[in-house]
């Protein structure tokens, strides 16, 4: 009975304390184009209590009446401080506006943007200002690129747009546009990524610490938002590059309340290489290689309570060949037609809805597609001109991807001052596509036996996959603050039910207002696997589910932190980790991913993993020079019970150590440099280091071939590459003009022209060779870019 | 012109480079190499080597110098050398259900391996068919096994003798009798034969290598009987004529080489005689290292040059070097003849026997 009473006036309280607070609540934008501004800081600088904008843009805050000085702050812009008397809920949007150019760091007693106070731990934002100043490979700004410069992430091999992190694989990354998720996020195997930084409004990386509104994956998160589009004036932006031209277009169709902002990019290599190709075969034959990105976004607002976006990305690859020739034979004249091509590519969409229920409830609703394909053409006709007559002909077609419908519901709900919870799920209904060829032939003399119209491959597979999140962000004292969520999924596939709970929880201790310490977990599951070649990046590479045989992934990550604020402008962030993961996928010993479509689980290993390492991040974010110095020291694991005799190796991008260095100085209006210069412990590969002689075992039919030596390993990735490290120099000459601002950017990617290692491979000395080192074979390594430089040209108006 | 420049620059940056680095490869040799395959009733016997610089082409291996020691469950049965290269102990021979650990050392090294020979396959029933097909004789064979409980790996082995008289072709000439021995290939659509590299036929591009060495684990009939199914190749001489032909490896009924088979052709007069056929089955049940040796062994030839495919590492079971150290039990076994001339072993004198080259060691 006391107990009971004793709860009914702790809720009363409860009650009561809540009639007492007021609610402000609005918007962050920026002032210049409306754009809304993510993760911005709002902050009460008496009582030290704030909150983030969300990823739309909102923010919400409860107090006791009465007067408040609050602060609205985000990175590059000026802060905004208001002083109010609240006395019931209000509404408040911040227009934030810009910093000058050269405005230096000052230090007004108010509350700078740091990672000191946020719960969050493992999470970098990375600003597109910041990506578009770092040198760039061949002229091309690349976000994938920049993030891996991150301690923590590696980039796997040389040039390529490949994502390691903390001890993961290339298919644990969830990569996330505008909701959606990308399959491949990869444009000419790995060199490019597929994201233009001209659509792009913001980057959120995470690589542990997981909040629960995210699944799917082990290793990381990367969630990637395009721009709205300016509300105020059209403008834009385009570029001329070495290897591809690129536009932007942003503005209002109806002012401040329907807004599009559009983006396309394409290279031209196969334009540029037409001539030459069609002149050396006598116009007989063309051959090129493009890709192109269309990004196209559309923002109407619907009242000032609800908004809708419509967003959606096309990127293909595309390499073609085509020949037409004529010849004369048996007194008749033939034409020879042959077409090939291989392409891939991704569409996603998103249609969402805003809506604010209440000044403490906001919800969103999006409705997903996201498809990958690769696909793979041949056709060839041979046609009698003399007669009309059509002769042989041979028709090829092959089809594989991913493709995904879902429908996902989030809230954000803010009950009291001191908690910010969000809920939602998902539902995706996926497509997988194996693969499936189809042949078309005629042969008007022979029947070699081929079939002339048949198709096989794999059934496409169906597979249902659900999820629901619960997190709650609670400040439990000034000093302490957690991040309390719970992430739980399931995957329908095969007849099966995978049904995974994942608790997730992050901490932060203030130890004072520059320095706190954070810690967290997170235990995550991952329904799908990538299939993939474990030296390349390949548009082959496919994605498949989980099946009876071939269980879901899962991980359990652990983190321990600190943050430093050493002045306003330079934070301080040590973090270590242990990540153990199981049913990790493996080729097995001498499989290949070629044709690996069909019995793909027999070509596979289930094993287990472990990661841990340290990593140090010294980071600056304003004033003229900003940039930041990471190092990582890590292991990364692997353990197969049927790999290299169930002994543990070492995982392929295993780094010991990995040094990076990035900066940006603006020396003025007109004139900025970006540097950067990374280093990394060689990868390790699995290298023949001896010859061994076999055993005599009666009746063995190789021992008649002769072959009674073999290659010793000792075991997979038994061997260190050479170390790894390079230093890219970009220059951006700026001018204001009379409509804009003209660029020139000039880049030097591997300035000093190191050679990397990207392959490693035994090959036969010269007889000359041969006597000199008494040696008949040589260690040859493979590197693939020596000193590029580039130049661009950009216009922004 | 501006186009050419441009495009002469994109292409050069694309130009990958290639040098000469560094490898220590004298560093990773002179790793000490053991193997010895043991049986029941042979002798036993070990070949001490070196590993050989990968930079190198070395066709016979350096021999290594060294004392080997065997244990039989853990007694001490023989200390032998120091010697280098084949070392044999003709009074030793492996008994079934035994373990054996091995101790070398040799080039300033210790290495050691431990085996077990397994006990004799069990064999429930044997049925045989006889058939023709393709103008061949073929002997269609169900044998059924019992597997017994735990992991057992087995290897199905025909070897075939041919007994082949030459009849003295001149005055000074003598009659002579050779045994020539070979490894006899079968066909067989058990998928206990397919299941180990996975070929089972529905990949397009890459089936695996083929089991020819017809190793088999009992995943599929852990505990149970199993009825393995196969077909020899069949190549035995015709009854009616056993002198047609070369004699070499038996002779096919449709002719040789394009010839009618006419007995009063000059090239069969007084030519080679076939005596004998006779196919000896094997059941052999191997170790679980003799079976993973041989297993990834054949991946590793099949693959070792596929630049896309995962690299092999060859199974050893030899700690602080490699090799392998493994044993078999081969006591299963049936025999199955066709006697074309009849003969006595007393009164025959048998010139060369290849048996022993391919099955003593």
């Amino acid at each position: 009975m006391r107990k009971s009473t004793a709860l009914l006036l702790l809720l009363l309280l409860t009650q009561l304390a809540f009639s007492q607070t007021v609610t402000i609540r609005g918007f962050v934008s920026d002032q210049t184009n409306g754009e809304r501004l993510l993760n911005a800081n709002v902050y009460e600088q008496k009582i030290q209590r704030g909150t983030i904008t969300n990823n739309f843009g909102f923010y919400s805050l409860s107090f006791p009446r009465g007067k408040y000085s609050i602060a609205c702050s985000f990175v590059g812009y000026q802060t905004q401080l208001l002083e109010i008397n609240l006395q019931k809920d209000t509404v408040i949007d911040f227009k934030l506006s810009l910093k000058a150019d050269l405005e230096e760091i000052t230090i007004t007693g108010q509350k700078i943007e740091s990672q000191v106070t946020s719960t969050q731990m493992s999470r970098v934002e990375i600003s597109m200002d910041k990506v578009q100043s770092l040198p760039a490979f061949l002229g091309e700004a690349d976000v994938i690129k920049t993030i891996q410069l991150l301690p923590g992430v590696q980039s796997g091999s040389e040039g390529t747009s490949g994502l390691y992190v903390r001890g993961g694989g290339p298919d644990q990354n969830l990569i996330l546009l505008d909701d959606v998720p990308v399959y491949n996020a990869e444009h000419l195997f790995g060199f490019f990524s597929v994201f233009n930084p001209d659509a792009i409004k913001s980057v959120s990386f995470y690589k542990g610490g997981f909040p629960a509104r995210y699944g799917g994956r082990l290793s990381s998160v990367l969630d990637i938002r395009m721009k709205d589009g300016n509300a105020k004036e059209l403008n834009g932006n385009f570029s001329i590059g070495l290897i591809s031209s690129k536009l932007n277009l942003e503005g209002p169709i109806v002012k401040d309340k329907t807004t599009f902002n559009f983006s396309a990019r394409r290279t031209y290599i196969d334009i540029l290489s037409r001539p030459i190709i069609t002149k050396s075969s006598n116009g007989e034959d063309v051959a090129g290689y493009f890709f192109h990105d269309l990004n196209m976004k559309i923002t109407h607002k619907l009242s000032d309570r609800s908004r809708i976006y419509l967003s959606a990305y096309n990127g293909r690859d595309k390499a073609y060949a085509r020949h037409d020739s004529q010849n004369t034979y048996d007194n008749a004249t033939w034409q020879n037609k042959d077409k090939f091509s291989v392409g891939w590519g991704n569409i996603t969409t998103a249609l969402r809805w805003n809506y604010i229920f209440s000044n403490r409830l906001f919800a969103n609703t999006t409705l997903t597609y996201s498809r990958y394909q690769f696909d793979v053409m041949e056709k060839t006709v041979k046609k009698n001109l003399t007669t009309g007559r059509t002769g042989d002909t041979f028709g090829l077609d092959y089809k594989s991807g991913i493709e995904d419908f879902g429908m996902k519901m989030d809230f954000d709900y803010f009950p009291t001052p001191n908690q910010r919870i969000k809920f939602g799920g998902n539902v995706i209904d996926h497509t997988f596509r194996p693969g499936i060829l189809a042949f078309d032939k005629t042969d008007v003399n022979n029947d070699l036996g081929m079939p002339k119209d048949s198709a096989f491959g794999n059934p496409n597979i169906h597979a249902q996959e659900l999820y629901a999140y619960f997190e709650d962000n609670i400040d439990i004292s000034p000093r302490l603050s957690v991040n309390v969520g719970l992430h739980t999924s399931g995957f329908f596939v095969d007849d099966t039910f995978n049904a995974s709970l994942q608790p997730r929880i992050s901490a932060r201790w203030l130890a004072s207002s520059r320095l706190s310490f954070k810690a967290a977990y997170s235990k995550m599951s991952q329904n799908v696997h990538l299939l993939s070649s474990s030296t390349i990046s390949l548009p082959t590479d496919l994605w498949l589910p989980t099946t009876k045989r071939v269980k879901p992934q899962a991980s359990h990550q652990y983190a321990l932190g600190a943050v430093y604020q050493v002045n306003p402008a330079i934070d301080l962030s040590v973090e270590s980790f242990y990540k153990s993961m199981n049913n990790l996928l493996e080729y097995k010993d001498g499989a290949s991913f070629v044709g690996a479509t069909t019995g793909w689980e027999d070509k596979v290993e289930m094993g287990r993993g472990w990661s841990y390492g340290t990593e140090v991040l010294l980071q600056k974010n304003t004033g003229k020079t900003t940039g930041w110095i990471g190092y990582t020291w890590s292991k990364a694991e692997r353990q197969f019970d049927n790999l290299n005799w169930g002994r543990k190796f070492y995982a392929r991008y295993d780094r010991r150590h990995d040094v990076s260095f990035v900066m940006t100085h603006r020396f003025s209006k007109r004139f900025d440099v970006g540097l950067t210069w990374v280093y990394g412990t060689g990868n390790a590969v699995t290298l023949p280091t001896q010859n061994v002689s076999a055993a005599y075992v009666p009746f063995l039919n190789y021992q008649y071939q002769f072959q009674t030596n073999y290659e010793y390993y000792g075991q997979r990735n038994n061997y260190r590459m050479p170390s790894y490290h390079r230093m890219d120099v970009g220059f951006n000459f700026h001018k204001q003009k009379k409509h804009g601002i003209r660029t020139w950017n000039l880049s030097f990617y591997n300035a000093y022209s190191r050679q990397n290692p990207y392959f490693l491979y035994f090959e036969r000395t010269s007889d000359a060779e041969s006597q000199q080192t008494g040696k008949s074979r040589k260690l040859q390594q493979l590197s693939l870019f020596p000193i590029i430089p580039s130049i661009s040209y950009s216009y922004k108006f | 012109m501006k186009k050419h420049i441009l495009l002469t620059l994109v292409l050069a940056s694309l130009l990958s480079c290639i040098k000469t680095i560094d490898f220590d490869d004298e560093g990773f040799a002179n790793m000490v190499v053991v193997n010895s395959i043991i049986w029941p009733d042979s002798a036993f016997s070990a070949t001490l080597l070196k590993s050989s610089s990968i930079l190198e082409d070395r066709h016979v291996s350096e021999l290594a110098a060294g004392t080997v020691d065997l244990y039989e469950n853990g007694t001490l049965i023989s200390h032998l050398g120091p010697a280098s290269g084949l070392i044999r102990d003709p009074g030793i021979k492996p008994k079934a259900g035994n373990t054996y650990r091995i101790v070398v050392t040799a080039n300033g090294q210790q290495v050691e391996a431990e085996t077990t020979i397994p006990l004799q396959a069990d064999v429930v029933s044997v049925d045989t068919t006889n058939y023709k097909g393709n103008g061949l004789n073929h002997i269609y064979f169900k044998i059924k096994i019992k597997d017994a409980e735990g992991d057992d790996y087995y290897r199905l082995v025909i070897v075939h003798e041919n007994l082949v008289k030459y009849p003295a072709q001149n005055e000074n000439d003598t009659t002579r009798y050779f045994l020539h021995t070979y490894h006899e290939a079968m066909a067989t659509d058990d998928p206990v034969f397919k299941s180990v590299y996975n070929n089972f036929g529905d990949e397009f591009i890459d089936n695996g290598p083929e089991n020819d060495s017809y190793i088999f684990p009992d995943t599929y009939f852990q505990g149970k009987e199993h009825t393995l199914q196969f077909y020899t190749s069949g190549l035995y001489a015709n009854p009616a004529n056993p002198n047609l032909g070369g004699g070499y490896g038996g002779v096919y009924e449709g002719g040789y080489g394009g010839l009618e088979n006419n007995p009063n052709d000059s090239i069969y007069k007084n030519g080679p005689q076939q005596i004998y056929d006779r196919s000896t089955i094997y059941i052999q049940h191997l170790s679980k290292d003799l079976y993973n040796y041989l297993k990834y062994i054949k991946l590793y030839f099949h693959y070792h040059d596929n630049p896309f495919s995962e690299p092999v590492p060859v199974y050893s079971n030899v700690k602080n070097g490699t090799g392998i150290f493994a044993g078999f039990n081969d006591d299963t076994r049936f025999t199955f003849e066709k006697i074309y001339i009849p003969f006595s072993m007393d009164t025959i004198t048998v010139e060369k026997d290849n048996y022993s080259n391919y099955y003593g060691y």
